[in-house]
This record gives structure tokens, C-alpha cells and sequence, in this order.
């Protein structure tokens, strides 16, 4: 496969794009906000139950989900002594108009990579912990990012997303069966552990200004975008430049400073609405060891009358009232 | 049909299936249909009778599909030249400049180009331009843009591709970047406007 | 889960409320639905959408057109065709699921257009296509039929014109015993699972599939016991629309 430069754009935007420049010459961007202001943004920590790890992130109305999913694998041949990360990332068709069901491709693969470089190399994640045995078994966690409604700015909504999700993760535990080690999905027996932090500020270039959070017109005009990834102790931990357009060396600078500070905002939501579903989760863990879950628990408060299956018959649908309703059926 | 549930209908909001009346009682129109004889919502929305004419249809509460229908304005963009007279269309969005929920390509005519004699589309429209078009059949989708609110809202250069200006008093447009001079079908909605 | 082989009780004679009655692992009556939600419009891109749960089950379906079909080839000249993807998310299920389509998907895909296919009034737009595309976002048993009540919801919010409305529900043979709505520990060891999507105003059927083996006398039970549910889930697709026109009109 070859990355050919995007023919079929949404021509709309280009059309406005002299009304959103004249805008961004006062300051002001087309839906009001100012230059370096994000839309609201909100994070739903454990939205998937049966994940290990979960959140919905919304910033305006870009939606994007994140997964965390472990599994037990062998360990890279080089890394004997880690557990393994991986990061996906997809833009779903239900996402936009202009998103066709197939593959991931180079945008989808992009967005996955850049997540997974900024969340490997500051070390997120302690690997080194995940080991069950070395070189043979290790925790294997994949972070699914999915794209479910795409208005501008997916890559800071995604990598939010996986951040959170991360955080909110809990283990599942683990059995050994004879040499055989099998997850026991029944139960969650404490928290992934996460060393750090880490959001992005993706910084667009549109006529020679510099603005964070695009909407989806903003963003298809931008000549070009750079993905900033920041830690909560203020390092950088990723970057990309994206886009058909180029940057120099002064706006490099002022972008990473626009993105330092504004990460303080979004590492501010993320301990809000995360770091808190976290530390209760963490209480839980430290009270009761761990959280059961699945299995068949029966409600214990009814008096059972028998134990065992009960015989087969088609009774328990005998009191089934049928009300036919809107208006009359065909056989009537 | 009682009068009493004659006005119990008219306004109500109903949703797809619903039954609502039988043949005998109305001609059904837009936003119904019928199964066995008898007269069902097809979308959710309000239902409008037409008493006289003894028509009965329902009518969307959220806008409506955009689907090409003769008469309507869009707008598109030139996509092909396949001959000197018939030039594609695909058009993108409605008159308020909605989002279509995808494109649909249309079919613009030698004929429906213009109202002065011309001997070929090139004389009014290049590949690339943005037009204002109305729709003329729908099956197949053929357009015009011979009415003087119709025809080319933006248009790019041929040589350098920048935006094209109409400027007052000069029937061509002009680039400002390279100089040059196009003509086209200009329509009253074009775009860009050099006042100056 | 972790597979021990042995099959867990499902199903219990409990005394509630002083009479005997059969109960289900998580505490339903046979013929009781999960908890259902339904929310229309929940995505801005799409020209419809609607979000549905079953419970744990969660299913998203956004609707984009009717449009014009692509490429070209792919147009009927008396109709609109329609194409539908049933995917579930990698995270969706206990174990993750690979992203790409797998078998059941893609057979899933074609169920669901072809339940859908029944009620959509496709020949309004010939040489058109619709797109149905539903994402499982969260997996506990009966995902097709969530998907097919999104969808027909779906296409319903986008304004294209349906005989009916579609609401599915799962009914199936546990412990020996018919149950409504089953979820993913019922499904699994279920001696039946039988999905059933009805267009309730016309009394059609428009999906029906079983995986397992019944009696004549517990098919026709379970038909009638599907019928049930999917008449309360028809009344619930219907008040989910309904609430949303009433936020129009507030906007408006």
C-alpha cells in the first residue's frame, strides 16, 4: 500500500475557508471560541462493563470509545521481560460520511501508532510488572480506540480515551492449572498499574495561525497539524507533524508551549472525572481484595425450593398475554 | 369516516406503520402508504388532511430527506466533461447548503447551459467549479443552470488554480493571482466579489 | 469465563411473594425482559441514529442516505438498495475479538439487511443506496436483535420512509424451560436460542433464525413468547421517538 495525497476532500470547508481565516485574523473561530480554547470536554469512565478498562470521550460532538482488553501471551523473543502493549486504533462508517466500512487505513493505523508511542515511551505502563513468567508468559493488554462520531480533533479525543481507559483497568485474575496459566474471568483482583499521565494538544496551523481543537471544517482546512503528547510532569512524551502543509521553527516552539499549558486543563478533567474512579476503585480492591463478577449469582434472599434443574416443560410460558397492538393484524 | 376521528387525525403525530385510513376514505400522497387496503404512516410525523380533495399524507418533522426532486436547487460541483455538450454534476449540497447525506450526479445539457446560443459547455462552466443548479428530471438527474440565480458560485483558475473574482461592470471573472480572464456562467449567488 | 465444563444451574423454583415460581440466574421471571434503553439520535454526523440496550448488551446503528449508490454498477434502475454491517467491537466481548469481520459478522450483516429489507420502502428511490451500519459497543446475548431495533430506529430518526417499525428479541429453551431475552450464560448453554424480529403493526415476521432443537408445541410457545417482548419493545422504540420529537419542538 502506497499513502497517496487526499484527492476527495469535503469541499465545503474549502470554500469557507476565507470566512474562518478573516475570523482567525480577530481571534475569533467560526463556532465563537477563541484561539486556543477547547469545546467542552467529558470523560465516562468503565462506559464498557465487561472491559477490563473503558471510557467514552466526548469533546464537542466528536465521540470516541477506548477498550481494554488482557489476555495471556508469550513474551517478544527481545523483551523476555516485559508484557506486551497494543494499541489499535479504527474510524467506524457509523462516524462520518466520509468514513467507508473496511480495514484501518493509514489515518486509523497513524492514529493507533502516535497513541502507542506516547503511552511505550514514557513507560505509561510498567511492563516490567506485567511478567507472570519470564520468557514464557506475560499480560498482554490491548488498547482498542474507536472512532464513533468524528467532528474534527479525533486524535486528542483518542488519546485521551486510552489514557482513561488505562487508568480505569482493572485485572482480572489469573489461575494456574496444572503448567497451564488461564485468566479467571470471574473476578477483577486489582488495579493495571500506571505510572503516568499522559494527554495530547493537537496544534493546527490554519493561515499562519495557531489553533487547538479544531471542529471538522477548521480541520480540513488545516494545512497542517501537529500532535503534541504531554505527561502530568510536563515532558514531552510524543510528537507528529500531520498534514500536506509545513511549520517553522518559532511556531514549533509557540505550539509546544500552547500545548504544555493547555494539557493542564485536560490532565485536570482526566483526574475529575478518572483519577477519582480510580482511587475508588483502589478502595475497593484494598477492602475486599478483589471484585467478583459474571458467574451465576443467584439471588440469595428467595427461599429455594429445589436445587436442581427443574423438569422441561412449556408451562412458564402458559400466563403469556398476547394484546395485539396498532391496529389490526393481517390474519384478522 | 366520522368527523369526530376525521379531527383526531388531522395534526397527530404518527409513526411508521401506524394504520391512519382506508382507500375508500383518501387518496394517499407523500409520507404514506398502503398495505391491504389500508392507509399507513411510512415516517414519523404529522399527518395532513386535505378534506376536499379527500388526500391524505404525513409530513416529516425533521427535515426531510434530501434526495434530488424536479424543481429544487442544489449545489455541486463539475465533475467531468464527457462531451462538448453535457458536463457531469455531483452535487453536494441543498439550497440552505445542507450536507446531502451523500452526492448524487446529475447531468447538465448544451441546452440547459445558458440562455444565449453557445457551441460548448467550456463556454460557461470548467471542471472543478461550484455551481448553483436546479433540477430538471429526476430520472435520470438531468440540471439547469439557465436562470440568471443559477450557474457558477465559485470558480478557479484554469492556469494556477486560485479563486476567481467577479468584478463589477466586467462580465469576466479574473484571477488575482496570475491575471487571467475566464468566462462563465456567473450566477447572482457567485462568491467571491472584488469591490475594489 | 473460565470453562470448568460443568453447567451451572440456570434456572430455580423460588417462592416469591408466597407462590412458587421459576427464576432465572439473574433473578427474571422467564417471560421478563432485561431492562431496556433506547435513545434516538445520538450521533451528529449520521442522518439517523439510535443507541440500544438490552441490558449489558449495547448497540449503536447510524443510518447515512438514501444517497447515491457507489460505485455506479451497484444501483438497482426500480429501487434503492441497502448495505448493512453488523461489527462488534474488539472490547465488546470477554475475550477480545479481532477487529476484522469475522464469519458470524458477515452473516450477521446479511440477516439484518434482509430483515430490514422487508420493511424499508426501497422502491422510492431507485438507483439510491442506504447504509445501515451497527456497531456493538457491548456484548451479553441477544446483540442481532438490539441491532435490528436500533437500526429500524435508525433508518426511522434519518426520515426514510418503513411500513413498520422492527423490534427483535431472543427467546430460548433453558433448563428446559422457554425464556425471553436471553443473555450471554443463558445463550451459552441454552438447548435452544432462537432470535425473532417482527414488523409488529403488520404482524410479519422478518427475522427468524434457531440455533438448537425444539418440540412443535415449544416452537409455537416461543413464538408467542417472543411476540410478547418484541410488543414492548415496539412500545418503547415508539416512546424513544416520540421523546425525540418533543426536544425538536422545544429547539424549534
Amino acid at each position: 500500500m502506497v499513502s497517496i495525497t487526499p484527492w476527495e476532500q469535503p469541499v465545503m470547508p474549502k470554500l469557507k475557508r476565507h470566512t474562518i481565516a478573516s475570523l482567525l485574523a480577530k481571534g475569533v473561530r467560526i463556532d465563537g471560541r477563541k484561539l486556543e480554547q477547547f469545546r467542552p470536554v467529558d470523560i465516562t469512565p468503565g462506559y464498557i462493563e465487561r472491559a477490563e478498562g473503558s471510557a467514552l470521550v466526548k469533546i464537542g460532538n466528536t465521540m470516541v470509545v477506548a477498550g481494554v482488553k488482557m489476555d495471556l501471551a508469550e513474551p517478544f523473543p527481545d523483551t523476555p521481560n516485559e508484557g506486551i502493549l497494543v494499541v489499535n486504533a479504527e474510524f467506524m462508517p457509523i462516524a462520518s460520511p466520509y468514513i467507508e466500512p473496511g480495514p484501518p487505513d493509514e489515518n486509523a493505523i497513524e492514529l493507533a501508532r502516535i497513541i502507542d508511542r506516547s503511552l511505550r515511551e514514557m513507560r505509561v505502563i510498567p511492563l516490567d510488572k506485567l511478567v507472570i513468567e519470564p520468557g514464557k508468559i506475560v499480560w498482554r493488554i490491548y488498547v482498542d480506540v474507536y472512532v464513533l462520531n468524528h467532528d474534527g480533533n479525533v486524535t486528542d479525543a483518542a488519546m485521551l480515551a486510552a489514557m482513561a481507559a488505562l487508568m480505569a483497568a482493572r485485572m482480572p485474575g489469573l489461575v494456574k492449572e496444572g503448567d497451564e496459566y488461564k485468566v479467571d474471568r470471574t473476578r477483577y483482583v486489582g488495579l493495571l498499574p500506571v505510572n503516568h499521565r499522559v494527554v495530547s494538544v493537537t496544534i493546527s496551523k490554519i493561515e499562519n495561525r495557531l489553533v487547538v481543537d479544531p471542529n471538522y471544517e477548521e480541520e480540513t482546512i488545516a494545512d497542517v497539524r501537529l500532535f503534541i503528547a504531554v505527561s502530568e510532569d510536563g515532558r514531552i512524551a510524543g510528537l507528529q507533524k500531520m498534514g500536506t502543509g509545513a511549520l517553522t521553527l518559532a511556531e514549533i516552539d509557540k505550539a509546544i508551549n500552547i500545548a504544555i499549558n493547555l494539557s493542564k486543563y485536560l490532565l485536570n478533567v482526566l483526574e475529575e472525572k478518572v483519577g477519582k474512579y480510580r482511587a475508588e476503585l483502589e478502595k475497593v480492591f484494598a477492602e475486599k481484595k478483589e471484585i467478583v463478577i459474571g458467574g451465576v449469582p443467584h439471588t440469595t434472599s428467595e427461599v429455594v425450593v429445589e436445587g436442581q434443574p427443574v423438569e422441561s416443560s412449556v408451562e412458564g410460558v402458559g400466563t403469556v398475554a398476547v394484546e395485539n397492538e396498532g391496529g389490526k393484524s393481517r390474519e384478522e | 369516516m366520522t368527523a369526530a376521528r376525521l379531527q383526531k387525525l388531522e395534526g397527530k403525530i404518527v409513526l411508521p406503520g401506524e394504520p391512519l385510513a382506508t382507500i375508500e376514505e383518501f387518496l394517499p400522497e407523500e409520507g404514506v402508504y398502503v398495505d391491504n387496503g389500508v392507509i399507513r404512516a411510512a415516517i414519523y410525523g404529522k399527518v395532513r388532511i386535505d378534506s376536499r380533495n379527500k388526500r391524505i399524507r404525513v409530513e416529516p418533522i425533521k427535515a426531510t430527506l434530501k434526495i434530488p426532486r424536479r424543481g429544487e436547487i442544489y449545489y455541486g460541483f463539475v465533475s467531468g466533461i464527457i462531451r462538448e455538450d453535457l458536463a457531469l454534476i455531483k452535487l453536494v449540497f441543498d439550497s440552505q447548503m445542507e450536507r446531502l447525506s451523500g452526492t448524487f450526479t446529475g447531468v447538465l445539457h448544451l441546452s440547459q447551459a445558458s440562455d444565449r446560443r453557445i457551441e460548448s459547455v467550456y463556454q460557461v462552466i470548467r471542471l472543478g467549479d461550484f455551481v448553483r443548479v436546479q433540477v430538471v428530471n429526476e430520472h435520470p438527474l438531468l440540471l439547469s443552470i439557465k436562470q440568471p440565480q443559477l450557474g457558477v458560485v465559485a470558480a478557479f483558475c484554469s492556469n494556477c488554480g486560485a479563486i476567481l473574482y467577479r468584478k463589477p461592470g466586467i462580465d469576466h471573472l479574473v484571477c488575482k493571482r496570475c491575471g487571467n480572464r475566464e468566462l462563465r456562467k456567473v450566477s447572482t449567488y457567485y462568491m467571491f466579489v472584488d469591490r475594489g | 469465563m473460565v470453562v470448568s465444563g460443568e453447567k451451572p444451574t440456570l434456572i430455580r423454583k423460588v417462592v416469591r411473594d408466597g407462590k412458587e415460581v421459576l427464576v432465572r440466574h439473574d433473578g427474571r421471571l422467564v417471560d421478563q425482559m432485561r431492562p431496556i434503553r433506547i435513545e434516538v439520535g445520538v450521533l451528529s454526523n449520521a442522518d439517523g441514529s439510535a443507541l440500544v440496550e438490552y441490558g449489558g448488551t449495547r448497540v449503536i446503528a447510524a443510518v447515512y442516505g438514501p444517497k447515491e449508490a457507489m460505485p455506479k454498477y451497484m444501483s438497482l434502475p426500480d429501487r434503492a438498495i441497502l448495505r448493512c454491517r453488523y461489527h462488534m467491537a474488539p472490547f465488546s466481548t470477554a475475550e477480545r475479538k479481532t477487529p476484522a469481520l469475522t464469519r458470524r459478522e458477515v452473516e450477521l450483516s446479511k440477516v439484518l439487511r434482509e430483515a430490514l429489507e422487508p420493511v424499508v420502502l426501497t422502491e422510492l428511490f431507485p438507483r439510491a443506496m442506504i447504509d445501515v451500519f451497527v456497531e456493538v459497543i457491548q456484548s451479553d446475548g441477544g446483540t442481532r436483535t438490539a441491532a435490528i431495533t436500533a437500526a429500524s430506529l435508525a433508518l426511522a430518526d434519518a426520515g426514510v420512509p418503513l411500513k413498520d417499525l422492527v423490534a427483535g428479541v431472543a427467546v430460548g429453551k433453558v433448563d428446559g424451560v422457554l425464556v425471553l431475552d436471553l443473555d450471554e450464560i443463558e445463550d451459552n448453554y441454552a438447548e435452544a436460542d432462537m432470535p425473532v424480529a417482527m414488523a409488529p403493526s403488520l404482524n410479519q415476521v422478518v427475522l427468524l433464525q434457531m440455533n438448537g432443537v425444539l418440540t412443535l408445541e415449544e416452537f409455537h410457545a416461543a413464538l408467542q413468547l417472543a411476540r410478547k417482548g418484541i410488543l414492548e419493545i415496539y412500545r418503547l422504540q415508539k416512546e424513544a421517538l416520540r421523546r425525540k420529537y418533543a426536544e425538536v419542538k422545544v429547539e424549534g
